[in-house]
């Protein structure tokens, strides 16, 4: 969708419209070209230095309200998506690519891998994923700033800091992204969650516990958004429990400069072109000219 | 699309049978392809396979597993969001084909007789008991031979189709049921072509999640969605 009033911008990047598609839930990029090439931006499934395989079935859990994930990282590696995928991303999009590493030597050889790509946005730091055995990275802010000032050491594109909200204060976690050189954060990935079935009283999810994504996070998401923008100078990205265009509004009225939808892709992999519209229809009912002008009232 | 529930009952201790009239022009499924249906107390669709399809209606036959199709079940009118076909679908070649079926396996299976009508079609049908069978009036007519077996035997032989499979008589065989009874025929290693239908958990069926992942024999996870839901036997293990 090309639709003046829609154009956004962040760190220096220019995106048509501020929805992006989240990072696992729209595969590597060589599906569904229309709504990609309709979203403002896409971010691919987390790549690794080497492939990984995943975690052991069953890897979702869902109830009305929410869905668990774990499906543990799982990507066939940075060098068969540059040789065997990337051509086939329509190029009328921001591409955006989600980076994972066992240690900060694989996060910064696979952003170097990236970094030559021209037609990559930015990079997107996964320093958050709660579905695999080893510590979230997103809850010390050491770690965090030493991943991330490695990746700044060495590539040029813009570099977003995904933070995660499990057990940490944010805040610090922030400012040791600002001081590394992060030009955005992403607020948020998913939660701590887990399942049970009270029959077998076992755990459901084959890895035992997984990430958990939910509208219901949206509230606690806008509000950190809001007082990291108070606190800091940096982009936001916000990510979390977006259904429909007055999420994506009230994000951007939070603070937030783009917007990633994820989990609703996965009942409704064309969701973006609804809510494209249901931002337009609002943001025409509200009468805003073009996208900078939304700020909160005192 | 959007589709209006038609009739939603039960048909016998165990199975529900749901016809549903669609509301616009959709794809006619081949066998093993799947639809998802958004039920409204869980987020994720629910996989489904056709028994019977027509232009403008679709039936399918289920058992109340777990939270959705317990609140589906519940259902007598109204409209029902359902996507699909999905899947790779898988139609039958050989002359003579043996269909296995585990209780409400049978549902895919009765879909994939229409496509082998002219040909020789027999089946092998498990269930616990007598009171989870589905009447032989509903596949009967596709049919050459069938054979009922039930764990208890409350009717037919007693005790598991895996027993009763004999491999030299057929050229094909295209099974459904629980888990337990695929990895039993896996292991049984016939020399011809097994095709098994999985039924495990789905997320976007469309490829884009890996949520729905089954182990290759090449080493990783592949996608039931897409590659699937129908494997040969010696692509996957379970
Ligand atoms: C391609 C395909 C076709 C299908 N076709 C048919 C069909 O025609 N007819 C039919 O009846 N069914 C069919 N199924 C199965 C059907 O989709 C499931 O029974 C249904 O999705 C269950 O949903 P639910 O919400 O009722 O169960 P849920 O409440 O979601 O519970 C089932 C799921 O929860 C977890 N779970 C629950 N209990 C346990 C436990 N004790 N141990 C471990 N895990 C547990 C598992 O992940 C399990 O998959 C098909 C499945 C697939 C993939
Ligand atoms: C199936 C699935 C896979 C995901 N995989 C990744 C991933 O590889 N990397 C990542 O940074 N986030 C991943 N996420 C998190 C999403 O990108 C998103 O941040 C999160 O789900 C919250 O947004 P939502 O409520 O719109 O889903 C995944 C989420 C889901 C549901």
């Amino acid at each position: 969708m090309n639709e003046e009033v829609l154009y956004s911008e962040c760190c220096g990047v220019f995106f048509k419209n501020p929805v992006l598609l989240a990072s696992g839930t729209f595969g590597l990029g060589d599906l569904f070209p229309d709504v990609i090439s309709s979203a403002g931006g896409f971010i691919t499934k987390a790549l690794s230095l080497n492939p990984i395989e995943g975690n052991p079935p069953p890897r979702l859990y869902d109830d009305r309200c929410y869905l668990i994930n774990s499906v543990g990282l799982e990507n066939p590696g940075v060098d068969y998506f540059i040789d065997n995928i990337l051509d086939k991303i329509p190029e009328d999009s921001n591409l955006i690519v989600n980076i994972v590493g066992k240690t900060v030597n694989e996060y910064e050889l696979v952003a170097k891998k990236l970094d030559g790509i021209e037609r990559i946005s930015a990079v997107e730091i996964n320093l958050s994923c709660p579905n695999t055995r080893r510590e979230i990275p997103a809850r010390s802010a050491q770690l965090t700033e030493k991943i991330l000032s490695s990746v700044r050491n060495s590539i040029n594109k813009p570099i977003w800091a995904k933070l995660s909200p499990n057990y940490v204060d944010v805040f610090k976690i922030t400012q040791a992204s600002v001081k590394a050189g992060a030009d955005a954060v992403v607020i948020f990935n998913t939660f701590y969650g887990m399942a049970i079935d009270v029959y077998s009283k076992r755990r459901i999810l084959g890895a035992g516990s997984g990430g958990v994504s939910s509208p219901g996070f949206k509230p606690f998401n806008m509000y950190t958004i809001y007082e990291i923008k108070r606190r800091f100078d940096i982009s936001v990205i916000a990510s979390g429990g977006v259904r429909n265009g007055r999420d994506v509004l009230e994000y951007i009225m939070s603070g937030a400069s783009l917007v990633e939808i994820g989990s609703i892709n996965l009942v409704e992999p064309k969701a973006v072109f609804r809510i494209l519209n249901e931002i337009l229809e609002l943001i025409k009912k509200l009468n805003i000219k073009n996208f900078d002008e939304i700020n909160l009232e005192d | 699309m959007l589709a209006e529930i038609v009739e939603n009952k039960p048909i016998n201790k165990v199975l529900y049978s749901l016809w549903v009239k669609v509301e616009e022009a959709y794809k006619l499924p081949l066998p093993g392809q799947f639809f998802l249906l958004y039920i409204d107390n869980v987020f994720l669709g629910r996989p489904l396979t056709p028994v019977d399809v027509s232009k403008t209606h679709i039936r399918f036959i289920y058992i109340v597993k777990g939270r959705g199709t317990l609140y589906l079940s519940g259902l007598t009118e109204g409209k029902i969001r359902i996507e699909g076909p999905f899947g790779k679908g898988i139609v039958p070649e050989k002359d003579k084909i043996l269909l296995i079926a585990g209780g409400v396996g049978i549902a895919p299976l009765i879909y994939l007789m229409r496509f082998h009508e002219s040909k020789h079609t027999d089946l092998l049908y498990g269930v616990k008991n007598v009171s989870e069978l589905l009447s032989e009036s509903e596949y009967m007519y596709y049919l050459n031979n069938s054979l009922i077996i039930t764990e208890d035997g409350s009717k037919g032989k007693k005790g598991l189709v895996t027993h009763y499979i004999k491999e030299e008589d057929y050229d094909e065989f295209f099974v459904c049921g629980p888990l337990g009874m695929l990895k039993t025929i896996q292991q049984m290693d016939f020399k011809k072509p097994v095709y098994l239908f999985l039924e495990d958990m789905m997320g976007c069926a469309q490829g884009l999640c890996n949520g729905c992942a089954v182990k290759s024999v090449n080493g990783g996870y592949i996608r039931t969605c897409i590659k699937g839901p129908v494997f040969e036997t010696r692509e996957i293990i379970l």
